[in-house]
């Protein structure tokens, strides 16, 4: 596999923001530093920032399990 | 230390009380915004593989990626209404639900045209699910006082989300394959967001017995009264409140809004698609310009929530007036420095305005029209966003290759900053704002 170096403007490029895509040009530069910043490969990358991904969840939800009120809802729905 | 624990709007136990659960629905909205902002910011990172497998041109992609900006405007006013009506969570679940198997999906196509229905439509389509403006329907049932700093981290969630799952998922693709990268998109989706959302989030605090912003119940029958006129108010919002969204056009605040969202959507997506091309043009190094862009990016995330919480001590729309005007003075230093000086006053003075406008904007919206059609008037003022954003991006670029420098397209974006900072300053947030309703008012 191998990112995008071109340089984009021939055409009606639409790629956005808030919504929308990230350039693809600029997405390769910024790969480009973060690797020759820290120097990992793709897989530690991986690793790394899908953890990040993983935990935000869990601790989401076991945050929410532990909060009285949705104990107290859980109740009064058996009951 | 106690004392400044009441200042922490995070504060999980206040005086001894357990922490409000409307923080864990903004946990669930912050979570939302992250995966599918984060996933769908990602999609320019497959465009070159594309473009080599499927033999087409970066023009076709991007006509795949035109068609979901529209789509994608039209269905915030629609799922925007079906969120007033029916709650925002399952909306939010099922939104996930489908853009998670439709990134699945993605990884069997084989063609601009299948592109352009999956991404363009289907996914666009209900990426409005879990938008700013559905977002901010959720948001504002569950807070009144607190309703800034709450808007802004769901805001900032999906600056975030491109910050961690475009670098993720372009290792990713670089590990495996664009195939599997969609793969993974899905599954993560499905197995994070959606069990996530379904479990946890809440379409307002009455489904949980609660009152908005963790206030306690009152016992006395007069107090209880005043509570109950309280929460009505927060539903109708101010003296324009009304049944009818259609009645929110006749009056001069919507308008404003809009303005000023229709000139953030011409200032921010023309930045975001010509970034690169100016950077080049200025002889501006890789590195360089992508340190500036995720400088940006992160002082975007910080920038947001700081104004977010200012906006729950100020007026809102001093401090939406100020962005406007904070971002116009980003664009003429793009014009007035030399390159990277002017790349880097950018980032710096940008960034603390670029997300700032929604949870201000979002906030405002609710704040004077009530929380009844927020979903709906939300999504027409992102609506207006989004046409602005497109306009915008072809008149930069058509400017750029008739003129051959962006000068005249970023003194045309100050210029539209100082209007919109100058329309919405003159929104009278007191007269028509819930937040300045007397008790009596609001009691009507």
């Amino acid at each position: 596999m191998r990112l995008p170096t071109k340089i984009p403007g021939d055409s009606v490029s639409v790629q956005m923001h808030h919504t929308e895509s990230v350039d693809p040009t600029l997405a390769a530069w910024i790969n480009d530093l973060l690797k020759d910043l820290l120097g990992w490969g793709p897989w530690t990358f991986v690793v790394v920032l899908g953890i990040a991904i993983v935990v935000i969840p869990i601790w989401l939800i076991v945050s929410a399990m532990r909060h009285p009120d949705l104990g107290e809802e859980a109740e009064t729905d058996a009951d | 230390m106690a004392s400044l624990s009441k200042f922490n709007p995070f504060s999980r136990r206040v005086d001894g009380e357990k922490r409000f659960y409307g923080w864990n629905v903004v946990g669930v909205m912050f979570f939302g915004m992250f995966l599918v902002l984060g996933t769908r910011n990602s999609f320019g990172v497959f465009v070159d593989n594309w473009e080599r497998e499927w033999g087409v041109s970066t023009g076709e992609i991007s006509v795949a990626a035109a068609i979901g900006w529209i789509i994608n405007g039209f269905s915030q006013p629609i799922l925007g209404k079906i969120v007033d009506r029916y709650g925002g969570k399952v909306m939010v679940v099922v939104s996930m639900i489908v853009m998670g198997v439709s990134y699945i999906l993605l990884a069997f196509i084989d063609s601009v045209l299948m592109l352009a229905v999956l991404f363009g439509g289907v996914i666009s389509f209900f990426a409005g699910g879990v938008s700013p403006g559905t977002s901010g329907a959720v948001i504002t049932r569950w807070f009144q006082r607190k309703r800034g700093i709450a808007m802004s981290v769901v805001a900032a969630g999906g600056s975030l989300g491109g910050l961690v799952l475009v670098p993720f998922l372009t290792q990713l693709m670089l590990a495996t394959s664009w195939q599997t990268t969609w793969i993974i998109s899905g599954i993560i989706v499905l197995v994070l967001g959606v069990p996530t959302s379904a479990l946890i989030l809440r379409n307002s605090p009455d489904d949980m017995g609660l009152l908005p912003d963790g206030e306690k119940r009152a016992t006395g029958s007069r107090a209880s009264a005043e509570q109950q006129n309280r929460a009505q108010a927060l539903m109708r919002g101010g003296p324009l409140g009304s049944d009818s969204w259609t009645e929110a056009f006749k009056s001069w605040p919507m308008w404003q809004l809009s303005i000023g969202y229709f000139v953030c959507g011409i200032t921010t997506a023309s930045i975001s698609t010509h970034f690169v091309r100016w950077a080049i043009s200025e002889d501006i190094s890789q590195a360089n310009a992508a340190w500036a862009f995720g400088i940006l990016m992160g002082i975007n995330a910080g920038g947001v929530v700081l104004i977010g919480l200012m906006s729950d001590y100020f007026q809102r729309h001093y401090l939406l007036s100020l962005v406007y005007l904070i971002r116009g003075v980003a664009f003429v230093s793009l014009i007035i420095l030399p390159g990277a000086m002017a790349m880097w006053a950018f980032a710096l003075i940008g960034g603390a305005s670029w997300l700032a406008t929604v949870p201000l904007t979002t906030g405002l919206t609710a704040d004077v029209y009530g929380v009844r059609n927020v979903g709906m008037l939300g999504g027409l003022i992102n609506f207006s966003h989004q046409m602005g954003g497109g306009a915008a991006v072809l008149l930069f670029g058509l400017s750029f290759d008739r003129l051959g420098t962006y000068d005249p397209a970023f003194a045309f974006g100050a210029a539209c900053l100082l209007v919109a900072g100058l329309v919405i300053l003159t929104i009278k947030e007191r007269k028509y704002s819930i937040r300045y309703a007397q008790p009596q008012q609001a009691a009507v």
